[in-house]
């Protein structure tokens, strides 16, 4: 205590004025004085010591509950921040003994915020991790059902828009498979640039209605200009997708394409504008049309509702795909052109009989901004020998074999076009159209896929970032080589909260 | 096909008819009758925060891919913010003829001070990156603007 020598200096002082002053009226006061003193310090001292058994008592405290999560071998994970910052020192001139517990608990790293948003970092180490998701709820009204346990009933599949009679009419559909969970993380290193992983999944593994099983989205890591895994086809520009409820999406948008790849992509500038190119081999998957005189299968089938039943997939490819993609990044928006090339290939599982042809596509996509939020997305594609990447879901052949084993690949375009306005912060709305057509050999089944269009409009509303409501209008039609036609009508509810 | 064709056409003609959000941004104007430089680059640093903001409402990108775009918006913010604290000498430079007092022109000077320093601050935190401190740093430039145009707007004319 450092109060307690000054109090014999203080009287000293106080003597000595009594002593040279000529007046003794003053006494009183002192005396009065040096007894008020006095008297504080005696309550200062009380309450060092009712402070400092609080604090043994807390000490002692924090050591049980300690030992009891020692005890069922839980971490203390989650105390560490408190017992770091929180802890308790002994106020000054009172003797305490040191508690080993709190030394360990100074040793403990706090846990930090990351070096990017939404993360933070490993206690120990430079890498920051983070994790999120979001809940969706889905409640769809088909004008006409694609049938029993099928994907085109919880989104978009233009394969499985009825041509006919078949499918229930005025079906209602609510499920939550778009939810998602992913996890992330990012570790700097100082010779070869930063290391992200990813990993994101939904719940639509299996198109049974009541099934949630989950998915894997993405599953990549990059180290500087470095990316492995599977994630988005280079060939597609994700920011170009339009802003809809339907996960499926809208025709000629090269959506549920995720595949793995190597990929790498080089920044630049050019007259000032930022811009990258980048260069990818991504898995193949070859998807044909196979006259039934070549292997039996149901390729001729005058079902025109067989999806993909008409298609073979061998998975008999030598070559991955090799894509190249430039894209620019002004501040007005982002344009990139992407070109893709590949083998298509045939192999009897049987006769061992093969064939192969090379083909390969181009696809200009962007987002160009326009008034304050507002802006205008649009893809449009064109390519022999590509269609797998041209519309979605098994809609189109990448080439077809005729009766004699001759391979002719398939011709297929399409585009989209979307302009998302935004009524102000919280409502937005989407106007989103596209379409994609297949152009088969004369040989093929009349029934396959000739031309699909769709038109999607949406009201959405975010009262705070993290929900969403919604609501959003789909038309869609898919036409057969034979010029029979199907029409689907959907409203979509949706709701969504983010974490 | 014709049906859906004009629908389409429709729907994209209607969705085009609006007005812009940020008119009611745009004070200080000049007496040119066209928004000052300082006010536009005001308003172009809220729309690129909105335009951030929005990137919540991304669900195709992944997370990554929206970092990316983050510290995209993240650049571009840090440059509206040193291409207006630039603008804040021309400001300075306007005060001859504004007429102002001997205490007004103190005022004036310490507030558009305080701007330059607040656009510093801001400058800073885009480039470092801290992008849940850049509203809070908006805020406060939102309010020193504000007391200057209450101030010496009727003054400047």
């Amino acid at each position: 205590m450092s109060q307690s020598p000054l109090l014999p200096k203080l009287f000293s002082m106080l003597l000595c004025c009594w002593m040279v002053s000529p007046v003794h009226a003053a006494d009183e006061d002192i005396k009065t004085l040096l007894k008020a003193l006095s008297q504080q310090m005696t309550q200062l001292q009380s309450q060092v010591d009712r402070s400092n058994s609080r604090i043994e008592q807390l000490e002692q405290e924090l050591q049980h509950v300690r030992a009891e999560q020692v005890a069922v071998n839980k971490p203390v994970v989650g105390n560490t921040v408190q017992a770091t910052t929180a802890a308790p020192t002994k106020v000054a001139g009172v003797s305490a003994s040191p508690g080993p517990i709190t030394d360990k608990a100074k040793e403990k790293p706090p846990v930090t915020v990351g070096d990017v948003k939404g993360t933070f970092k490993i206690p120990g180490t430079d890498t920051s991790v983070g994790l999120g998701g979001f809940v969706k709820m889905d409640t769809l009204f088909n004008s006409v059902s694609a049938g029993r346990d099928r994907l085109g009933d919880q989104q978009l599949a233009m394969s499985q828009i009825p041509v006919g009679a078949a499918g229930e009419r005025g079906q209602v559909a609510f499920h939550a498979k778009e939810s998602r969970l992913w996890f992330k993380s990012f570790t700097p290193t100082s010779d070869w640039g930063d290391i992200n992983t990813y990993m994101e999944f939904d719940f639509y593994g299996d198109p049974a209605t009541y099934a949630y099983t989950p998915r894997l989205r993405h599953a990549y890591g990059s180290i500087g200009h470095f990316l492995a895994g599977q994630t988005w086809t280079t060939f597609l520009n994700v920011a170009a997708l339009p802003d809809t409820l339907d996960v499926g999406g809208s025709a000629g948008a090269l959506t549920s394409l995720r595949q793995p790849l190597v990929r790498w992509t080089e920044p630049f500038s050019w007259l000032g504008t930022p811009m990258e190119w980048q260069v990818a081999f991504e898995a193949p998957r070859s998807r044909l049309w196979v006259d039934t005189a070549l292997e039996t299968s149901s390729s001729k089938s005058t079902n025109p509702n067989l999806d993909a039943a008409y298609y073979t997939t061998p998975n008999a490819d030598r070559y991955p795909d090799l894509i190249a993609r430039l894209n620019l990044n002004p501040d007005w928006g982002n344009v990139s052109l992407a070109a893709v090339g590949r083998q298509v290939r045939y192999t009897n599982g049987t006769t061992g009989y093969r064939q192969a042809e090379w083909g390969g596509g181009v696809n200009l996509a962007g987002r160009i901004n326009t008034f304050g939020l507002d802006n205008i997305r649009f893809m449009a594609h064109y390519g022999k020998g590509d269609a797998r990447y041209v519309s979605t879901n098994n809609t189109f052949a990448d080439a077809a074999l005729d009766q004699y084993g001759a391979i002719e690949l398939v011709e297929a375009y399409g585009g989209m076009l979307s302009y998302q306005h935004w009524w102000d912060k919280q409502w937005r709305s989407s106007v989103t159209y596209g379409f994609a057509q297949g152009d088969y050999p004369t040989y093929a089944n009349t029934v396959l896929s000739h031309q699909v269009q769709s038109v999607h409009a949406n009201l959405l509303w975010s009262p705070v970032s993290q929900a969403m409501l919604g609501v959003e209008y789909t038309y869609a039609t898919r036409e057969l080589i034979d010029g029979r036609d199907g029409v689907l009508q959907r409203v979509q509810f949706s709701a969504k909260y983010s974490f | 096909m014709k049906t859906l064709y004009l629908s389409a056409l429709v729907l994209i003609l209607s969705a085009c008819s609006q007005n812009n959000q940020y008119a009611h941004l745009e004070g200080g104007r000049s007496q040119t009758g066209q928004p000052a430089l300082h006010a536009v680059r005001d308003n172009r640093l809220h729309e690129l925060m909105d335009r951030m903001d929005s990137l919540m409402q991304e669900r195709f990108m992944t997370e990554q891919q929206l970092d990316v775009e983050r510290r995209k918006y993240s650049r571009q913010i840090g440059e509206a913010a040193r291409d207006l604290a630039a603008n804040v000498e021309t400001m300075i430079a306007q005060l001859p003829r504004l007429q102002l007092n001997a205490v007004e022109q103190t005022t004036f000077l310490a507030l558009a001070g305080k701007l330059r320093e607040e656009m510093r601050q801001l400058q800073q935190l885009a480039e470092q990156n801290h992008i849940d401190a850049i509203p809070d740093s908006l805020h406060e430039i939102n309010t020193t603007c504000t007391s200057c145009h209450a101030l010496f707007r009727k003054l400047g004319g």
